[in-house]
């Protein structure tokens, strides 16, 4: 009994001992009583606005949930744009083919398999943030009355830059849609039903515009940020980026795919009559809206400064590329009317833009297509021709040319022949890879392009990879300086060279003023160092011929900016079905070397990357100099063929809503043909 | 005897079509009230003198029995006997008398004069057998739920690390998937009557009476694993119990000489099956022609073609298949287990100890640390009972176990390591030379390489990858301490029982990464290699996180146990309460987790023969809101003995015992997925301070400037109305015996009706803003059946032999889930089998014409198909909704079968010899299917495209090609261009999963020297075992149960065991 009642003892204060340890911080309750002391969710609505800083920093997130331009992410969370399994709009026009076999653009978009129940897409109705960034704006329009301890005008410039987030991603949403549901307030999720049709392409431009004309008009935004204001404000909404946004808004809505005598589609569908994808008609006071938007912008830039273009230091070609990049680049540039920001790294391990193209990694092989590169012209202006410069002998210095000094092994006096943001844009054979990020000044080892070049090695060959037309981006990129010293990644959504263009399309359009639109125009070439539009083309007639000038338009946006959304958009705007159709091509460049007899043959070897080392001592060997002399064959694209190229349906100029969305029956209609 | 036989032969015609009425037919024949006596047998005796025969009916305690019947051999004559156990009868002396009893065995004995003294012999199998319910046992023969339980011998046949992987095909209800192998993280799922939830369909898991894992602990310590299945045997777990619960109980001394069991063995384990890669050459060639299909040029140069072919340049252009260089042909596994137990009068123990280890599959190519898979376990339990009065019990568990799981870092898991393998390219590397990782080069001077691909080893840590180890260590602790007190001085048969629990983990994570460095061959002019070095070979840099949790558990109850003459009434008044720390799987970690419980249970029977239960189960939760948090979950059932009956006399020689039961009622499940407290008000986030790129709300406003501007934002709707799942279940059984015991069956059908069943309402518009909050709207209905038989005889005395089978269906469907609205039914996760996969349904490969036959097939024109231009041998689907194009509408989930088995059946068979004992235990599932994903359906496919990945063997052969344009083949025609129409989700790459497979074989022999007596050994088997030894199945993606997807399992192994076990 001694024993077992030893064993009891040790065994009960164990366990006391055990349990006590265990619930030291609790008291002991039972039943309900024991249950009690579950989380009070420390943060809630009341909390936000009853602090002025917490409806700051409500705001702050608004923003955070913008729209921005570059694939930088791996992720399939909304938003999707933003990742590189999507691909970017860029990635479907003419300009540029995606080479990422497990992205949208090419599983989906290329192959023609997208549809209204495959979800997601390029710009998903749901999977952008939109709706959910409108809902928190209206969160805090409806609740900024109550917040203690801030002045109102703080308050009316928080709810004016409200206004025009709710504005832009409407407009965002409304270029990939056409009308969408206008929603006006919040819900609370426990309505019993929903009524939120969707309302026509007028009335939802009615409302975007409306947004923004009561921010105009009601003055509570500055016009811009400058001084040390510019070091912490800006990227916000600014009456200038509102004016500037509504300038894009009606060029969207004048153009001819809302704005027409017929509807793209043929007009039968349900879409079509009641309004929801175009106008109904041509109403030529759209061009009129736009023209005058457009010049509201400029009276008040021309009396609030702040904004204009970069100007180059000198004219040479650094200068102009350097001006060029730093315009869009660089966050102190006073082109920006309106900024996108996601990080404050390019080195940020999750800000893969810059890291995987370090990479050069396939999931970046935005590549340029050789009807890209023709676009861009000479580096005096005049118009880039392929034949001609074939029949002139001329296909060696259409990216570069220079002399090959005896004895020295780099090419030297090297000229840059074309338009200075070719290269800007694209990564071009034979141009030094070097910039310096204050300067413009350009060096070291060349791109090697060519077929078993040290940068393209098989890539154009074999049509894969980061160079696989033969071209390789640059755009939001400068070389590896952007990735490899670290600088801020913005997304330029609003760029003034942008609302120049759209004044000269504007004036064209609005009143036929060839003059005017041409003055635009030149004022964004000037900046490059190109010469006048119409002086480089006399035998298009641009000072007369609608038709030609605005292609020139539409071209040199493309030229300017490359990889800013602008080309996908402007062939949609304007139903350009051909370009869309359009088999693009890519070039194959083989190095030429002489062989021992003195012929010259194709090589498929590098050069600063092998003959240049193993040639270095020898300066009559065939690989001592650098190559100046190639064999150029355009290609038609295979891989990634666009089901497009074989005939355009024209259902994809805008996008499908979700079949399921459309099911829920609130009032969503879906786009025509899909 | 003529209306049985028209009985079943009316039923005859439905013999065959359902299986469940069929053994309730027969059940209803039995009970038909039958006259079959023969009227001429109770005239013979009549001219007999009779006299009032009296007598007492015992057990072999001493106990009287109350309502033995005694009945004269061959007359009609009988009685039963009363409350003091004695009966009177009216017969000559000297009649036989037979005297039987329901657990007792049946005895004839020649009636006296005087008084007599009849002792029946305990019948152990029928009244002695318990079953552990919840919080109790429970007499076996009056139990009216449904429970089944397997016993400590079947669990210890072959050594495994996890008792869940040796549960499959032993208990009926049970569903098992082992989808890993992998040491120290292979245990099985386990759902019991399969999954009748799309939230969480794991069962509450007790060890003890106290929720712990089951996956970790030693099988040498179990004494029962019960799985209780229907609402009256779960009620009483209230919100918890709707999933089923397993009761695990381990072993305690009984009142015995020490008796010590010394178990060791040691097995050796191979991988099942892998999946055969391509090798460099048919690698290239298929790559080749693939490009060619899609109309582009070769990207393999006829160069490095030849290369490849001919092996003459291994380093440069290699050929290594992965699988083969990084996995070992075997690997290792001990057990070793002590036990003691006994007890004297006041004290009765269980002490044990156990050793466990496991040795991994992949190579670790001599590095100085140790990197492998490798699994440690060393598990420790005392069991003490110890009398501390007459009327007091006190019980005092103390165990626990440390653990230590080691593994390669890969920064994926094992899985990712096995995919990599998968993806990898023959011609990466030849592997590691000199303990250098060789990776080849595209920059050859020579001939190139298009491309490098990946590596198959991504765990070595060469250039790309992070190598090194990640060890876990653990240590668990776990105390019970009970007292049990009878209160037989206030009422008799009361009982008052208290018990505490503390259960405490301690876990350390340590990791190891080391990056190598990559060496690239160089090529020599005088054909020599030397190697160029990348990166470099770094020094391993160490990690340390420290884990730890710790829950507790009280309790308390009144006990009632009486019999009053023939009723014996039970009743159960319990009370618990338990709080979990560092609950780590949710939004509020600092927040311990609650329960509070109320039990009650009234049990009834008469006489053994009619029985009713009654429990309910009175549960709170702390995770809903204070009005919502308690809820009352009541069950009831009842049981009939018919076979006690009188008119069922006759049938007795062939049907010895039959009991019917059912059983209705509602149980919870508090595992309902979203996040802990969702009834709180809407939760906004303040402060935040990371980017978009974090995937924060912070915003940097500014130029270059690097304050970050916080975000404060919306987090998330709730719903203060959220509440647990309701499960109404009904539960019909019988169990029968034929032939004095030697054939014991049990048929169970059950039904259930799941109902607040967590989901989002995805029928609101999504532009509203929010997610809307989580809601208790969905249904799904659950039913199936299950079935068993044993069959247990002798053959002399030397051979014993038995075969066994269970046999479970279980089918369910969704009822409700607010998906949003699709066009078609079929498309709907509503209406069909949880799990059930949407997918296209192939028409055939496409040829040229096969649009009119399609036409003629289907009645509607070919439809247009995913991709525009569709080319010969590519895959050609079904247009469902008949709308002339193939589009998501045309997925359904109509088609095949879930990952979870439908039917599940397992087999034993066995008999002893002598010294011999051979046992063996079969498992198979059937209508269950496995989707092949990733490189497995797609070729060339890895983590970042369709083009530079890996290439299965199987491919080679089985795709459609020009030269083979089979439509038996499997893959469709190869392509890069058409992967949107081939590589999708259809019912092309659903496989049938089915299999039948050897789970485990033992072969037993009892050695018996002279010396064994000196020593005082009892008892000395040797015993060769085997474990997964064999499997049938027509999947031939690896093994059935594992997965050939993105995220592939680990490989099961095979084991083969040499064990020792000695009894003192």
């Amino acid at each position: 009994m001694k024993l077992h009642k030893k064993l009891f003892f040790g065994a009960v204060l164990a366990t006391i001992t055990a349990i006590g340890t265990g619930s030291c911080t609790d008291e002991l309750a039972v039943g309900n009583a024991f249950l009690d002391k579950a989380a009070g969710a420390s943060v809630t609505q009341d909390t936000v606005f009853n602090n002025p800083e917490y409806t700051r920093q409500f705001l702050a997130a608004i923003y955070s949930l913008q729209y921005y331009g570059l694939p930088y992410v791996s992720s399939n969370n909304p938003p999707l744009s933003v990742s590189y399994f999507t691909g970017k709009f860029d990635a479907l026009s003419d300009c540029y083919q995606f080479h990422y076999s497990n992205s949208r653009v090419f599983s989906q978009y290329y192959s023609g398999t997208f549809n209204a129940n495959t979800g997601g897409g390029i710009y998903g109705y749901l999977t952008e943030n939109v709706w959910v960034l409108v809902r928190r704006a209206y969160l805090l329009l409806e609740n900024i009355d109550r917040v203690p301890n801030m002045d109102a005008a703080e308050k009316a410039r928080l709810c004016d830059e409200a206004r025009c987030l709710i504005a832009s991603s409407y407009f965002n949403m409304f270029r990939n849609y056409g009308g969408l549901p206008i929603i006006t307030k919040t819900f609370t999720g426990t309505e019993t039903s929903y009524d939120i049709p969707r309302a026509s392409v007028e009335k939802t431009v009615n409302f975007m515009v409306g947004l923004l004309d009561k921010v105009i008009k009601d003055g509570n935004l500055p016009w811009g940020y400058t001084g040390a204001d510019a070091q912490t404000n800006t990227g916000r909404w600014t009456k200038a980026g509102a004016m500037a946004l509504k300038c894009k808004i009606l060029q969207f809505a004048a153009s001819p795919l809302f704005n027409d005598t017929k509807s793209y589609y043929g007009g039968s569908t349900e879409a079509e009559k009641d309004s929801l994808v175009w106008y109904g008609g041509y109403r030529a006071e759209l061009w009129n809206q736009c023209k005058q938007a457009c010049a509201d912008f400029f009276t008040q830039l021309n009396a609030n400064g702040v904004y204009a273009l970069t100007q180059p230091s000198a004219k040479t070609q650094e200068a102009y590329r350097y001006a060029y990049r730093f315009g869009y680049i660089n966050e102190a540039s006073t082109e920006i009317l309106h900024s996108v920001r996601v990080s404050t790294s390019t080195r940020d391990s999750k800000y893969q833009w810059a890291y995987l193209n370090n990479g050069r990694n396939e999931r970046y092989s935005y590549t340029p297509t050789q009807e890209y590169v023709e676009m861009f012209p000479w580096n005096d202006g005049t118009p880039f021709d392929w034949s001609a410069a074939q029949n002139a002998g001329k296909l060696d210095q259409m990216f570069i040319k220079g002399d090959t000094v005896v004895g020295t092994q780099d090419l030297q006096h090297r000229v840059l022949t074309r338009d200075p943001r070719l290269y800007e844009t694209i990564r071009i054979n034979g141009v030094p890879q070097g910039i310096d990020w204050n300067s413009g000044i350009i060096s070291g080892n060349i791109y090697e392009n060519w077929v078993g070049g040290s940068d393209a090695g098989n890539q154009p060959a074999t049509e894969t990879g980061y160079f696989a037309t033969g071209y390789a981006n640059n755009k939001y990129y400068a070389g590896d300086i952007f990735y490899t010293t670290a600088h801020y990644p913005h997304w330029c959504a609003i760029r003034l060279s942008d609302i120049y263009l759209t004044y000269a399309e504007a004036l064209l359009q609005a009143s036929n003023d060839f003059s005017g639109a041409l003055k635009y125009v030149d004022d964004v070439r000037a900046r490059v160092g190109l010469g006048g539009l119409a002086a480089c083309n006399p035998d298009k007639n641009l000072t007369s011929n609608k038709a030609n000038l605005l292609d020139e338009i539409l071209r040199e946006r493309a030229c300017e900016l490359g990889l800013e959304d602008s080309r996908y958009f402007d062939l949609v705007r304007y139903k350009r079905a051909d370009r869309f159709e359009t088999q693009t091509h890519g070039l194959r460049m083989y190095r030429l070397k002489k062989d021992a007899t003195g012929k010259w043959v194709r090589a498929t070897d590098k050069w600063w990357n092998g003959d240049k080392k193993t040639d270095k001592a020898n300066k009559t060997a065939p690989g001592f100099y650098e190559p100046t002399h190639f064999d150029f064959e355009k290609f038609e694209l295979t891989n990634g063929t666009r089901v497009q190229w074989t005939g355009f349906d024209a259902k994809w100029y805008l996008q499908p809503f979700p079949q399921s969305e459309v099911n829920k029956k609130y009032g969503l209609v879906q786009n025509p043909g899909w | 005897m003529k209306h049985i036989l028209f009985s079943l032969g009316r039923w005859n015609t439905k013999l065959f079509v359902k299986p469940p009425i069929l053994i309730f037919c027969l059940a209803a024949s039995f009970l038909s009230p039958v006259g079959i006596q023969s009227a001429s047998a109770a005239e013979n005796i009549i001219q007999q003198q009779k006299k009032m025969i009296t007598g007492v009916v015992t057990d072999s305690q001493g106990e009287v029995i109350i309502g033995a019947n005694v009945k004269v051999q061959g007359d009609k004559l009988g009685t039963t006997t009363n409350i003091d156990g004695t009966f009177k009868l009216n017969a000559p002396v000297g009649a036989k008398l037979v005297v039987s009893f329901i657990g007792y065995e049946t005895k004839t004995v020649v009636a006296k004069g005087e008084a007599m003294k009849i002792v029946l012999a305990d019948n152990s199998t029928m009244l002695k057998d318990v079953e552990i319910v919840a919080y109790g046992v429970q007499k076996k023969v009056t139990l009216t739920g449904a429970v089944s339980s397997v016993k400590s011998e079947e669990l210890v046949r072959t050594p495994v690390s996890s008792v869940n992987n040796i549960l499959a095909g032993q208990l009926s209800g049970v569903t098992t998937i082992q989808y890993s192998g992998e040491p120290g993280s292979d245990a099985a799922s386990v759902f019991v009557r399969g999954q009748a939830t799309w939230t969480d369909s794991s069962p509450l898991i007790q060890v003890d009476g106290v929720e712990r894992s089951m996956s970790d602990i030693d099988p040498n310590e179990i004494e029962s694993v019960s799985v209780l299945k229907d609402a009256s045997a779960t009620a009483v777990f209230g919100v918890r119990g709707a999933n089923g619960v397993v009761l695990i109980t381990t072993k305690r001394g009984k009142e015995a000489k020490a008796k010590i069991s010394i178990t060791t063995s040691s097995s050796i384990l191979t991988p099942t099956k892998m999946v055969e890669q391509a090798n460099s050459y048919e690698y290239a060639t298929f790559y080749n022609q693939m490009r060619a299909n899609d109309g582009l040029t070769a990207m393999f140069s006829d160069a490095v073609m030849a290369k490849f072919k001919d092996h003459s340049d291994p380093i440069r252009f290699p050929d290594t298949r992965w699988a083969d260089y990084i996995m070992k042909d075997a690997t290792m596994q001990t057990q070793h287990n002590i036990n003691i137990s006994g007890g004297s009068k006041g004290v009765r123990y269980f002490i044990s100890a156990g050793a466990y280890t496991q040795g991994g599959l992949f190579k670790e190519f001599g590095q100085n640390y140790n990197f492998g898979y490798q699994y440690n376990r060393f598990n420790y339990r005392s069991n003490l009972d110890i009398d501390v009065t007459k009327s007091t019990i006190l019980s005092f568990n103390i165990a626990g176990n440390v653990s230590n799981a080691n593994k390669p870092y890969t920064g994926q898991g094992s899985s990712g390591m096995i995919k990599a393998m998968y993806q990898a390219t023959p011609f990466s590397s030849p592997g590691i030379i000199d303990g250098k990782y060789i990776s080849t080069a595209t920059d050859y001077d020579d001939v190139q390489l298009p491309f490098v691909g990946g590596s198959g080893i991504t765990y070595f840590g060469n250039a790309s990858t992070t190598g090194g180890f990640m060890q876990t260590n653990y240590n668990k602790l776990q105390f019970d301490l009970q007292l049990d007190q009878k209160m037989d001085m206030l009422t008799k048969g009361l009982s008052f029982k208290v018990k505490g629990s503390y259960n405490s983990d301690f876990s350390v994570y340590k990791n190891g990464a080391v990056s190598k460095a990559t060496y690239f061959p160089v090529l020599q002019k005088d054909g020599n290699i030397l190697y160029k070095k990348t990166g470099e070979n770094g020094s391993i840099s160490y990690t340390e996180t420290t884990g730890k949790g710790r829950d507790w558990y009280l309790e308390s109850s009144l006990n009632y146990n009486r019999s009053f003459g023939q009723n014996t009434i039970t009743a159960l008044l319990l009370y618990n309460q338990s709080k979990e720390y560092y609950y780590s799987s949710s939004d509020y970690p600092d927040i311990p987790r609650g329960y509070v419980g109320l039990v009650g249970r009234v049990t009834y029977d008469w006489n053994n023969r009619y029985m009713a239960e009654f429990n309910v189960g009175y549960n709170g939760s702390e995770n809903f809101a204070p009005s919502k948090r308690f809820g009352t979950f009541p069950a009831g059932s009842i049981g009939w003995i018919a076979s006690e009956e009188n008119f069922f006399k006759p049938l007795k020689p062939i049907v010895n015992f039959m009991k019917l039961r059912a059983s209705w009622g509602l149980v919870g499940n508090d595992k309902i997925g979203g996040s802990r407290f969702m009834y709180l008000a809407d939760p906004y986030g303040v402060n935040n301070g990371s980017f978009s790129s974090r995937g924060g709300y912070a915003y940097n406003f500014g130029i270059e400037n690097s304050t970050a501007y916080k975000g404060a934002y919306e987090d998330s709707k709730n719903n203060p109305d959220v509440t647990w799942e309701k499960a109404f279940k009904q539960d019909y059984g019988v169990d029968v015996n034929f032939l004095s015991d030697r054939l014991r069956t049990t048929f169970d059908y059950y039904y259930e009706h799941r109902t607040n069943i967590l989901l989002r309402d995805y029928t609101a518009p999504s532009i509203i803003g929010f997610t809307v909050p989580y809601t208790n709207q969905g249904v799904v209905n659950s039913w199936g059946w299950e079935l068993s038989a044993k069959w247990q005889d002798k053959i002399g005395d030397k051979f014993r032999y038995w075969a066994g089978v269970n046999l479970s269906y279980n089918q369910n469907k969704i009822i409700e889930e607010k998906e949003a609205p699709m066009n078609n039914d079929y498309q709907y996760a509503k209406g069909h089998r949880i799990g059930a996969r949407s997918m296209y349904q192939l028409a055939n490969f496409y040829y040229d014409g096969c649009e009119a036959d399609y036409k003629n097939k289907y009645g509607v024109d070919y439809p247009t198909q995913l991709v525009s231009t569709i080319g010969a041998g590519d895959a050609v689907y079904v247009d469902l909704d008949k709308n002339g194009k193939i589009d998501e509408n045309d997925k359904t989930r109509s088609n095949g079968y879930t990952d979870d088995p439908q039917y599940l059946i397992g087999l034993n068979f066995g008999f002893k010899w002598k010294n011999l004992e051979v046992s063996s235990q079969w498992t198979g599932a059937w209508n269950v299917s496995r989707m092949l994903s990733d490189v497995f359906r797609q070729p060339f496919l890895n983590a970042s495209g369709s083009t530079e990945g890996g290439l299965l063997k199987y491919h080679l052969e089985h795709t459609w090609t020009v030269d083979n344009p089979s439509q038996g083949s499997f893959y469709p025609r190869a392509t890069w261009a058409n992967a949107a129409q081939n590589y999708v989700e259809s019912n092309l790459y659903e496989k049938d999963a089915k299999y039948l497979r050897l789970k485990t074989l033992q072969i037993g022999y009892d050695l018996n020297f002279p010396f064994m007596k000196k020593v005082g050994l009892n008892q000395m088997q040797l015993a060769l075992s085997g474990y997964n030894l064999l499997t049938f199945s027509s999947y031939i993606w690896g093994d059935p149960e594992t997965r050939a997807s993105s995220s592939p399992s680990y490989p099961l192994q095979k084991t083969y065991t040499i064990s020792l076990k000695l009894g003192f």
